[in-house]
C-alpha cells in the first residue's frame, strides 16, 4: 500500500479506535496522547524518509483530477504538522493535562495531512475544510468556557473563507484555461478571492482577533496547535495559487505593513505573554501574506520558511513549562534566531516581485514579527517547579528543532544574501529594548477589533431577525391566518347567521322584497 | 399486453395492495403487518431494479388506459421517473424499519401503516405519471393519503396543523387543475414528452406565462416555495417517520418533481427560457433559499429548524432546474436524491432524540453526543452535508449547481449558494458544538431505558444507513450506479440535440 494514502487514514482510524474502544476496553486518558504522538511521528517519518512520490486518486473518489503528492512543499507542511501534533500529543500525556480530547486532535491531524499532500482543487478544498473544522473541534474540546468567544469568531471566519475557496475552485473549473501553470495566470479577481480567503482563515490582520483571545484561553496543547490553522491557510493557498500572485504584490505589502504595525502596537499593549504571542503569530501570518505573491520559489523556499516561522512561534507556549536555566534560554534563543532569519528571508523573497523602490519595505514586517516574539518570550515567566525541569525542557525543543530545520533548508537551498540576516538581530534587539522600556500592563483587551466585529455581527443578526421573523414572518402569518379563516366552517356558520339576522330585520327584508319584485317585473316584461 | 406493460402497475401495486390489506388487520397482528410492509418495500425495489436495467438499455415501460376521449391514464417509466421512484422505494424501506421501532407501543398502527403505504403508492404513481392528468390524480391522492398521517396523533395541535396542510395543498390542487384544464384547451394534449409539448402549439406567450404561473403555484405549494411554505413547519406535529417521509420523499419532493416535469416535459426548458419564465422562477427559488435559512436560524424547536431547512434546501432543486443548463440540471436533480437522504437522516435522528431522551429543542441538546454518539454521528454527517462540505453528497450538489450557474453566466446564483451555506453553517454548527462538546445535564427530560444501549436497533440502523449513503455517494460520486451517474444519464437525454 502506498504510504501517502496511509497518512490521512491512519489518524482517522486511530480516532475511530479511540472513540469506540472505551465501550469494549477501558482506555486511560493519557493513552490518547500517546496515540496522537505516534501518528504524528509517522507523519514526520514519511516526510523525512520517503522519496518524492505521487498517488493519483481514481476519478470515482473526486471531482476532477486529484492526487496525493509528496514534493518539497508537502514535505515542509508534513514536518510542520507532524512537529506540532507530536508536541501536542506529548503534552496530552502529561498527568496535569487539561487539554482537548485526543479524538478531535487526531481528526484535525488527518485533515492537515490531507491538505499537505493534496493536489487538485477539490481535494485541496477538502483538506482545508477538514483541517479547519478539525481545529475548531480541538478548540471546542477545551474545558471551561473561556475559549468560546475565540472559537465563535474563528468558525465564522472559517465558513466565509471556505465559501471563497469554493468560489475560487468553481471559477477555476469553469475556465480551466486560466489556471494552467504555463498560461497567462489567474485573473486578478480570482487572485483577490484566494488571498482574501487566506486572510480570513489565516489569522492575518484585520481578521486576527481570535488568535490572541484564543491563546489566552486555552491549554498548552491547543496553544501549540494554534499555529496550525495559519499553516493550513498558507499551504492551501499555495496549492490553489501555484504561481503566487505577482500582480497583487503591492496590495499584499500594504496589507502586511498595516497588519504588522497594528499587531506591534496592540501586542506591546498586552499584559499577558500569551496575548502578545497571539499578536506575534498574527504579525508572522502578515509576513507570510507578504511573501506569498512571489510564489513558492525554486526550491519551495516559502514552504520551508513557513515551517520555520510557525514552528518557532508555536514553541513559545511551552517556555512557561520550563524552569529557568540554560535549557530554557537555549530554546528561546534558537526559536528567536530561527524566526528572525526565516523572517528576513521571507521579506527578501517577497522583494523579488515588488517594484525596486519599495522592495525593502518588507523588512519592517519581519522585524515587527520577531520583535513581538521576543517580547512574548521575555514576558513568559517560568511556571514550572525545579523538579519538573527535564521533561518539559525536552518537550519545548521539538518545535524549535523543526524551526531550525526549516530555516536551515531554506537558507542552504537558495542563499538569499546577507541583507536577509538583518531582521534577526534587529528584531531581537528591538524586542529586548521594548521589553525593558514598555513593561506589561493591561492597556488593551486581547482581540481588539474582535469586539467591534462581534457587535456589528450581532446588529446584523438582529436586523435579520427583525426583518424575517418580526416583519415578513408576522405579516405572512397574519395573512395566512386571515386566509385560513375563510376555510373555517365554524366562522362561516357565524357569518351566515349574522347575515341571516340582518336580512330578517325589516328594512333589509323590505329592500330584499323590493329587489325581488323589481326583478320579477323585469323578467315578466322580457 | 406484455410483462413490460404491466411492470409499472406491479410497482404501484407492491405498496397499494399491502396498504389496503393492512387497513383490515387487527392491531395485534404485528408480525403480519411488518411482513406485508417490508415484503412490499422489497418487492418494489426488485421490480425497480429490473426497470432501471431496462430503461438503461432503451426498453419502454408504459401502461395506458383511456379515461375520456383524447385523455388517457398513463404510467410511464423513464429515467427521470425511475430516479424519483427509486428514491421513494429505498427511503420507504428505511422509514418502514424506523416506523416499526418508533411506533412499537403506539395505538392505531394499522391505520398508520395503511396510509403510509398508500402515501408511497401515490408518490410512485405521481413519479410514473405519463401525462399531466395522471400526475394531477396522484397529486391529489397524495394530499388525501398524507392528511391522516399528519393528524395521526389526534391532538388539537395536530388537527389544526392538518387543517392548514389541507387548506394549502387543496388550494395548490385547484390551481394545478385550473392550469391543466386551461393548457389542455390550448394545446389539446397533456402528454409528457422530452423537450415539452407546448412549444409546438403556437399559443400566445402571454397566455402561456399565465398557465405556467398557475401550474408552478399549484406544485409550488407542495414544494414549499415562498410564500406558500407555511404548512410545512406546522406539519411537524406529525410523528417523526411521517416528518421524515414528508420532507425527504413524499410531499415536498412531489412538488419539486412537479416543477421539474412542468419545466422539462410540459414547456421544455429552452421554450420556457425563451418566454422568460425561468429567471423569475430561479429568483423565487433564491428568495426561498435565503428567507427559509434565516427563519431556520431563529428556531429552537429542532424539527421546526429542520423544516425551515427543508424549505430552503428543496428550492435548490427548483433553482437548478430554472437556471436552464445541463450542469445546473444535474445539480438540481441530483439534489432531489441527495437532499432526501440527508434530510431523512436528520429527521430520524431528531426522532431518536425525542423518543429516547425526550429532547425536542436545540437548547436541550447539550452533551447529547456523549449519551447518543452513533445517532449524533449520523446527525453530524447529514448536517455537514447540508452545509455542503466535502466529502458529503451536499458538496456534489452544490458543486454542480455552482458550476452550472457559472456556465450559463448566472453569477448571482453562486452568491445565493454561498449565503445559503453560510446560514446553514450558522444554524447547524451550533447544534453540533453543543451536542458534542457541552456538558450533558444531570438528567434528560424523558429518558427511556433500552437496556444500556443507546436506543433501539430499529431506530438506530436507518439513520446510520442513510448517513453512510450520504458519505459514500459523496466520496464515490463519479462511480457508476450512483445518483450522480443516473442524473447525468437523464441530463444527457433532456439536453440531447
Amino acid at each position: 500500500m502506498n504510504l501517502l494514502i496511509v497518512l490521512p487514514l491512519l489518524p482517522l482510524a486511530a480516532a475511530a479506535w479511540l472513540a469506540i474502544s472505551p465501550r469494549f476496553v477501558p482506555v486511560a486518558p493519557v493513552a490518547g496522547g500517546w496515540v496522537v504522538a505516534l501518528c504524528a511521528t509517522f507523519t514526520i517519518a514519511v516526510a523525512a524518509l520517503v522519496a518524492p512520490d505521487r498517488l493519483a486518486l481514481p476519478v470515482v473518489f473526486v471531482q476532477g483530477n486529484a492526487a496525493l503528492v509528496l514534493d518539497a512543499t508537502a514535505r515542509a507542511a508534513l514536518l510542520l504538522f507532524g512537529g506540532l501534533w507530536l508536541t501536542a500529543g506529548l503534552l496530552l500525556t502529561r498527568a496535569e493535562n487539561d487539554g482537548p480530547g485526543a479524538v478531535m486532535v487526531l481528526l484535525a491531524l488527518s485533515g492537515a495531512n490531507t491538505l499537505a499532500l493534496a493536489h487538485g482543487g477539490s481535494l485541496v478544498y477538502a483538506g482545508m475544510v477538514a483541517a479547519g473544522y478539525g481545529f475548531y473541534g480541538v478548540i471546542a474540546g477545551e474545558q471551561g468556557d473561556a475559549w468560546r468567544r475565540a472559537a465563535r469568531a474563528f468558525v465564522v471566519l472559517l465558513v466565509i473563507s471556505d465559501l471563497l475557496v469554493f468560489e475560487l475552485i468553481l471559477s477555476a473549473t469553469v475556465k480551466p484555461a486560466v489556471i494552467m501553470p504555463q498560461g497567462a495566470g489567474m485573473p486578478a479577481s480570482l487572485l483577490v478571492i484566494g488571498l482574501l480567503a487566506l486572510v480570513l482563515r489565516g489569522g492575518i490582520p484585520p481578521a486576527h482577533g481570535w488568535l490572541p483571545t484564543l491563546l489566552v484561553a486555552v491549554s498548552p496543547a491547543t496553544a501549540v496547535l494554534s499555529a496550525a490553522p495559519v499553516a493550513a491557510a498558507l499551504f492551501g493557498t499555495m496549492k490553489l495559487l501555484p504561481d503566487g500572485a505577482p500582480v497583487l504584490a503591492v496590495g499584499c505589502l500594504a496589507l502586511s505593513l498595516a497588519g504588522a504595525a497594528w499587531s506591534l502596537f496592540a501586542g506591546l499593549c498586552q499584559a499577558s505573554a500569551r496575548a502578545t504571542l497571539g499578536y506575534a503569530l498574527a504579525a508572522t501570518a502578515a509576513l507570510l501574506l507578504l511573501a506569498l505573491p512571489a510564489g513558492p520559489g525554486e526550491a519551495a523556499q516559502l514552504a520551508w520558511l513557513a515551517l520555520a516561522l510557525l514552528a518557532a512561534a508555536a514553541s513559545l507556549p511551552l517556555v512557561v513549562l520550563q524552569c529557568a536555566g540554560w535549557k530554557r534560554d537555549l530554546a528561546v534563543a534558537a526559536a528567536l534566531l530561527a524566526h528572525g532569519l526565516a523572517g528576513g528571508y521571507a521579506a527578501a523573497h517577497a522583494a523579488a516581485v515588488l517594484p525596486s523602490g519599495i522592495g525593502l519595505l518588507g523588512l519592517p514586517v519581519a522585524v515587527a514579527a520577531t520583535l513581538l516574539l521576543t517580547v512574548a518570550a521575555r514576558r513568559s515567566r517560568s511556571l514550572a517547579p525545579a523538579d519538573r525541569a527535564t521533561e518539559a525542557a525536552y518537550l519545548a525543543f521539538a518545535p524549535v528543532i523543526f524551526a531550525v530545520v526549516g530555516t536551515g533548508v531554506a537558507w542552504i537551498a537558495s542563499w538569499p544574501g546577507l541583507s536577509a540576516a538583518a531582521a534577526a538581530p534587529l528584531g531581537i534587539t528591538a524586542g529586548l529594548v521594548a521589553y525593558r522600556l514598555l513593561p506589561a500592563s493591561a492597556r488593551m483587551e486581547p482581540g481588539d477589533l474582535l469586539r467591534a466585529v462581534e457587535r456589528a455581527s450581532a446588529s446584523a443578526l438582529r436586523v435579520g431577525r427583525v426583518l424575517c421573523v418580526d416583519w415578513l414572518g408576522t405579516a405572512r402569518d397574519q395573512l395566512e391566518a386571515g386566509l385560513l379563516a375563510l376555510w373555517d366552517g365554524q366562522r362561516w356558520s357565524t357569518r351566515v347567521r349574522w347575515l341571516d339576522l340582518r336580512l330578517r330585520a325589516w328594512p333589509a327584508t323590505c329592500l330584499f322584497m323590493l329587489t325581488v319584485a323589481l326583478l320579477a317585473a323585469f323578467l315578466l316584461l322580457q | 399486453m406484455s410483462f413490460n406493460t404491466w411492470l409499472p402497475v406491479l410497482v404501484l401495486c407492491s405498496s397499494l395492495i399491502p396498504g389496503l390489506v393492512i387497513f383490515m388487520l387487527p392491531e395485534r397482528a404485528t408480525t403480519l403487518r411488518t411482513t406485508l410492509n417490508l415484503g412490499g418495500a422489497l418487492l418494489k425495489i426488485v421490480l425497480l431494479v429490473l426497470m432501471m436495467i431496462g430503461v438503461f438499455h432503451g426498453v419502454d415501460y408504459e401502461f395506458r388506459v383511456p379515461l375520456v376521449p383524447g385523455l388517457d391514464f398513463v404510467l410511464h417509466a423513464d429515467a427521470l421517473s425511475l430516479m424519483f421512484v427509486n428514491l421513494s422505494a429505498v427511503l420507504w424501506l428505511a422509514t418502514t424499519f424506523y416506523a416499526i421501532g418508533y411506533l412499537e407501543d403506539s395505538p392505531n398502527r394499522s391505520r398508520f401503516f395503511g396510509y403510509f403505504s398508500l402515501c408511497v403508492t401515490a408518490t410512485v404513481g405521481l413519479a410514473m405519471a405519463g401525462n399531466l392528468l395522471t400526475f394531477l390524480v396522484f397529486y391529489e391522492a397524495l394530499t388525501l393519503t398524507t392528511y391522516p398521517l399528519v393528524v395521526h396523533r389526534g391532538t388539537e395541535v395536530a388537527r389544526k396543523a392538518g387543517r392548514t396542510y389541507l387548506a394549502y395543498t387543496l388550494l395548490g390542487g385547484v390551481l394545478l387543475l385550473t392550469g391543466t384544464v386551461w393548457l389542455y384547451s390550448l394545446t389539446g394534449t397533456l402528454e409528457f414528452i422530452d423537450r415539452g409539448f407546448v412549444a409546438q402549439a403556437g399559443v400566445d406567450p402571454a397566455v402561456l406565462r399565465m398557465v405556467f404561473l398557475l401550474l408552478i403555484l399549484g406544485v409550488g405549494v407542495k414544494a414549499a416555495l415562498l410564500p406558500l411554505h407555511a404548512w410545512l413547519p406546522q406539519a411537524m406535529v406529525a410523528p417523526a417517520p411521517v416528518s421524515a417521509l414528508l420532507h425527504a420523499v413524499a410531499v415536498v419532493k412531489a412538488g419539486a418533481f412537479g416543477i421539474v416535469r412542468i419545466v422539462y416535459d410540459v414547456f421544455g426548458i429552452e421554450f420556457a427560457a425563451s418566454i422568460g419564465v425561468t429567471l423569475p422562477l430561479a429568483m423565487l427559488a433564491a428568495a426561498t433559499i435565503i428567507y427559509a435559512s434565516l427563519r431556520a436560524l431563529f428556531q429552537d424547536d429542532l424539527k421546526r429548524r429542520l423544516a425551515f431547512s427543508t424549505v430552503s434546501q428543496v428550492s435548490y432543486i427548483t433553482l437548478g432546474v430554472a437556471i436552464a443548463g445541463p450542469i445546473a440540471t444535474i445539480g438540481g436533480l441530483v439534489h432531489l436524491v441527495h437532499q432526501g437522504f440527508m434530510k431523512i437522516t436528520l429527521f430520524f435522528c431528531a426522532g431518536n432524540y425525542a423518543e429516547t431522551l425526550g429532547v425536542h429543542k436545540v437548547s436541550e441538546m447539550a452533551g447529547i453526543g456523549r449519551r447518543m454518539p452513533w445517532t449524533t454521528a449520523a446527525f453530524t454527517v447529514a448536517a455537514l452535508g447540508m452545509i455542503g462540505l466535502p466529502p458529503t453528497v451536499g458538496f456534489i450538489s452544490k458543486w454542480y449547481l455552482g458550476l452550472g450557474a457559472l456556465e450559463v453566466g448566472q453569477h448571482w446564483v453562486v452568491f445565493v449558494l454561498a449565503g445559503s451555506s453560510l446560514l446553514n453553517a450558522a444554524y447547524f454548527l451550533p447544534i453540533l458544538r453543543t451536542a458534542w462538546f457541552d456538558a450533558p445535564p444531570a438528567e434528560w427530560p424523558e429518558e427511556r431505558d433500552y437496556g444500556g444501549k443507546e436506543t433501539a436497533w430499529l431506530l438506530l440502523l436507518p439513520p446510520l444507513a442513510t448517513a453512510a449513503a450520504t458519505l459514500v455517494w459523496g466520496l464515490l460520486a463519479s462511480m457508476p450506479g450512483t445518483p450522480l451517474d443516473w442524473v447525468q444519464f437523464i441530463a444527457a437525454r433532456k439536453y440531447a440535440p
